[in-house]
């Protein structure tokens, strides 16, 4: 009985000092986190039979690392040679590169290695539809290429089994070219639906309310110029519209702010949170 | 315990368990060993010698009964600073010389190591080993080894010693020396219990015996008491009788001597008829026919 | 005191007089050797690199001697019986595992310096400047060593060779991964899962604790409080373990 509480006691005290050592490792832990990750040529060949098991443990590396940074600094620099080493060492984790590639367009805003992980998806493991597509999409959304975009919402309808939703987009980017945003917002709520994970689907969906507020905007500036054109005055709120019927009702914000007029244009104010 | 006695063992049991079966080692067994005695420990291999040594110097937990060593529980640190053990067919450290061995052992038993500058020569020649004194152990043969081991009982000037075979594997020269060492620590007062299953050995060199078989200790006793009970013929040696007077006699001849076996209760009379029938009858000589232990044990271990 | 002291000493002659130490710290050598002629290849990285190189090849080399030496410790002793003739003495069986414990750690950390000091030379080398900062990257590692010698020695007193040193060397891996294992804690929905993994993780050794290798490559020095912390856990650490060892040595019967 006494040996058992010494070697409890023995244990209480390590809980304790592992705790503390962690406290006291982590505050420089950051700056120099994954500076020691190899080439992942060479971790390929370390690795034996265990490459898929090692890409697993890196990707949980990386989404701790993103979220780690998405909470603090909002910034990325390891973001890429992460996805890199991870794609060497599975060279067909599909998840790795679409959602890889989005967090490097949207959250790095690093346009050059998000497209270079999907074409390397593309030279790894070209019969798949979803990197053209992604590329297409990234290129529409995130990087206003139109033209580009086109091209590989075309790519991907070449590819086995890629569902119309491709061909459509193609079509629709090719034949009007222009700023369309209820294409985009449709395109938005198909990512949002197709999502496999949370910070997918949230990304979606904050693009999809600023679509949303970025259309009423221009609605509502459609009314308002409508308005000066038969009035001959400048309107000073929405109310007025609805007053001499112009508008059924003001439409509501998404992320509950408001919209305002100034001039002859409407704006829109979203609250900070 | 009185004084007198250095082991005392009493209803000493043990178990070895394979697996979920137990397999009962030694059943219940009982003796003592007294202050300056030599000990000798018989049986044939496999009968439980080593289980029980290994129990009185601590190696093996017993299952039940009692041990006292020197009035402690076997294993005490008391105890076994007393003791002088050699295991059997002990090895040593390869790697060690035979004198950096033995300064490692004397360490052990917390001697200054001024004072093992000195003993450990002294104890190389005892057991002559002088020459090979500063030779890895690696290279000793089998009776060096002995030897070796022996040197290393006798570091701590222990009270008691503890050999387990300690003369199986050696040459005839080797074993008269290794017998010599235990007389000599008997002349100094000390007491020796050691095991063997080479009967002869053990008559020439032990006071007492406790012999056990199948993990029962059969008899125990001082050894010449245990060979004279077992004596049933007597010999009797003439000269000039007259070989058909023999008759019904168990007899040999041997040079011109004649070697007449005879049952105790028939000595007289059979002595008496020689007489009758033979005038210049000279008895030579009448023994008792001792069985070597040798012999005794075969019998014992046939009734068994 | 002077029956350890005997004891690591034997262990210390006889690990030094066996084949496979010389074998094992003579690769230790020339892979360091072998990473100063890589400095062409490294294209300005050099004295990077020889700096990174170093250090692993001394944990690596030092970590394998100790698990190959380390788990035959015991065994050895016992398989030839040699351990009979030292039970038998008026020698603690605590003493015999400190003892032990000692030798070995003794011979690591005298490797583990000289192999340093064979590496300062390759530093002095290609800077032209000794760099005293890799003996601190060192300092926690002798620790690290000392709890794999500990669980070596504690798993040794109750199964074989090859099972001990199979268990020194997942320790050592699941040492340094263990802090995934945290991750997973607290990811973790079932609270059951989230309870188990926490309890693993402050069970098992973290030997990320003594890992400072590559902070001080970059020049960043821990500070006190690190070292104090850390050096009070392997102490610990290893403490516990000869404790827990010694426990059931204590116990143990010689068949």
């Amino acid at each position: 009985m006494k040996r058992f509480i010494y070697i409890l006691l023995f244990f209480l005290i390590l809980v304790n000092l592992s705790y503390r050592l962690e406290k006291v490792r982590a505050v420089k832990e950051k700056a120099t986190e994954i500076l020691y990750l190899p080439r992942g040529k060479i971790l390929r060949n370390i690795a034996l039979d265990h490459r898929n098991s090692l890409a697993d443990f890196l990707w949980l590396q990386f989404i701790q690392y993103y979220g780690y940074h998405l909470q603090t600094d909002r910034k990325y620099p390891y973001l890429y040679p992460i996805l890199d080493v991870l794609t060497d060492l599975d060279e067909k984790f599909l998840y790795a590169y679409t959602f890889g590639s989005v967090l490097l367009a949207h959250d790095a805003k690093d346009r050059y290695h998000a497209e270079k992980l999907l074409m390397k998806a593309m030279y790894n493991d070209p019969y798949k539809w979803q990197y053209p597509f992604w590329m297409g999409f990234l290129n529409y959304v995130f990087f206003k290429d139109y033209k580009k975009a086109a091209q590989f919402f075309k790519l991907a309808t070449l590819e086995p089994g890629a569902p119309d939703m491709c061909f459509r987009f193609y079509a629709f980017i090719y034949y009007r070219k222009l700023k369309d945003l209820e294409t985009a917002l449709r395109l938005w709520k198909y990512m949002y639906e197709n999502a496999k994970s949370d910070f997918e689907k949230k990304i979606a969906e904050d693009y999809i309310k600023k679509t949303i507020v970025k259309i009423h905007e221009r609605d509502l500036t459609k009314i308002v110029r409508n308005f000066i054109k038969k009035e001959k005055y400048y309107p000073r709120t929405l109310e007025e519209l609805i007053k001499k019927g112009y508008l059924k009702e003001i439409p509501q914000h998404p992320y509950g702010g408001y919209y305002y007029i100034r001039g002859d244009s409407v704006y829109s104010e979203t609250p900070k949170k | 315990m009185d004084g007198k006695n250095i082991i005392e063992v009493k209803n000493l049991a043990k178990f070895f368990k394979t697996g979920l079966k137990k397999k009962e080692i030694l059943h219940s067994i009982s003796f003592e060993i007294k202050k300056g005695e030599i000990f000798g420990f018989l049986g044939p291999n496999g009968a439980g010698k080593t289980t029980t040594i290994k129990i009185l110097t601590g190696l093996l937990n017993y299952d039940s009964g009692e041990v006292r060593v020197f009035g402690f529980e076997p294993g005490n640190k008391e105890a076994r600073k007393r003791i002088g053990f050699l295991p059997e067919q002990p090895y040593f450290y390869d790697h060690l010389t035979g004198y950096e061995f033995l300064e490692f052992t004397g360490e052990l038993y917390g001697i200054e190591k001024s004072k093992l500058k000195k003993l450990i020569p002294e104890l190389l020649e005892v057991v002559g080993l002088k020459e090979a004194g500063n030779k890895k152990i690696r290279t000793y043969s089998r009776g060096m080894l002995q030897r070796i081991g022996i040197a290393n009982t006798l570091i701590r000037d222990p009270e008691l010693l503890i050999l387990d075979e300690p003369l199986t594997g050696l040459d005839p020269i080797g074993r008269k020396e290794i017998k010599d060492l235990i007389f000599e620590q008997k002349k100094k007062g000390k007491t020796v219990f050691f095991s063997s299953h080479i009967l002869p050995d053990a008559e020439q060199v032990c006071d007492r015996v406790g012999v056990i078989f199948n993990g029962k200790i059969i008899k125990t006793g001082p050894l010449a008491e245990i060979l004279r009970e077992k004596v049933k013929n007597y010999e009797i040696i003439v000269k000039n009788v007259d070989l058909n007077t023999l008759n019904g006699f168990h007899y040999e001849k041997i040079g011109n001597e004649v070697l007449i076996n005879v049952p105790e209760e028939k000595v007289e009379e059979s002595i008496k008829k020689l007489l009758e029938k033979n005038n210049n009858l000279k008895i030579i000589r009448i023994t008792p026919e001792v069985y070597t232990l040798e012999e005794w044990f075969v019998e014992i271990i046939k009734e068994k | 005191m002077r029956r350890i002291f005997a004891i690591a000493k034997n262990t210390f002659k006889e690990l030094t007089r066996q084949k496979i130490f010389f074998i094992i710290v003579l690769f230790g050598f020339a892979m360091l050797f072998i990473s100063f002629f890589l400095y062409p290849l490294s294209v300005g990285e050099q004295s990077k690199i020889i700096r990174d190189f170093g250090l692993s090849a001394i944990t690596f080399f030092n970590t394998l001697l100790v698990i190959i030496t380390g788990s035959a410790l015991l065994h050895k002793e016992m398989d030839k019986r040699t351990i009979y003739l030292v039970i038998t003495t008026p020698v603690e069986r605590r003493e015999i595992i400190i003892g032990k414990f000692l030798g070995l750690f003794m011979i690591v950390v005298i490797n583990i310096l000289g192999m340093e000091i064979f590496h300062q030379i390759l530093i002095f080398f290609t800077d032209r400047k000794f760099d005293l900062s890799m003996f601190i990257a060192l300092y926690p590692y002798i620790f690290e060593i000392g709890i794999i010698i500990g669980i070596l020695l504690f798993f040794s007193t109750f199964t074989g060779t090859l099972f001990s040193a199979f268990m020194g060397f997942a320790f050592y891996v699941i040492g340094h991964l263990i802090e995934s294992l945290k991750l997973f804690a607290e990811v973790s929905k079932s609270v059951f899962l989230k309870i188990f993994s926490y309890f693993l993780y402050y069970f098992l050794p973290n030997l990320e604790h003594f890992n400072i290798k590559n902070k001080v490559v970059y020049g960043e020095i821990p500070g006190r409080e690190y070292f104090i912390f850390s050096t009070s856990y392997g102490l610990i650490f290893i403490i516990l373990l000869l404790y827990t060892s010694s426990l059931i040595f204590e116990k143990k019967e010689f068949k």
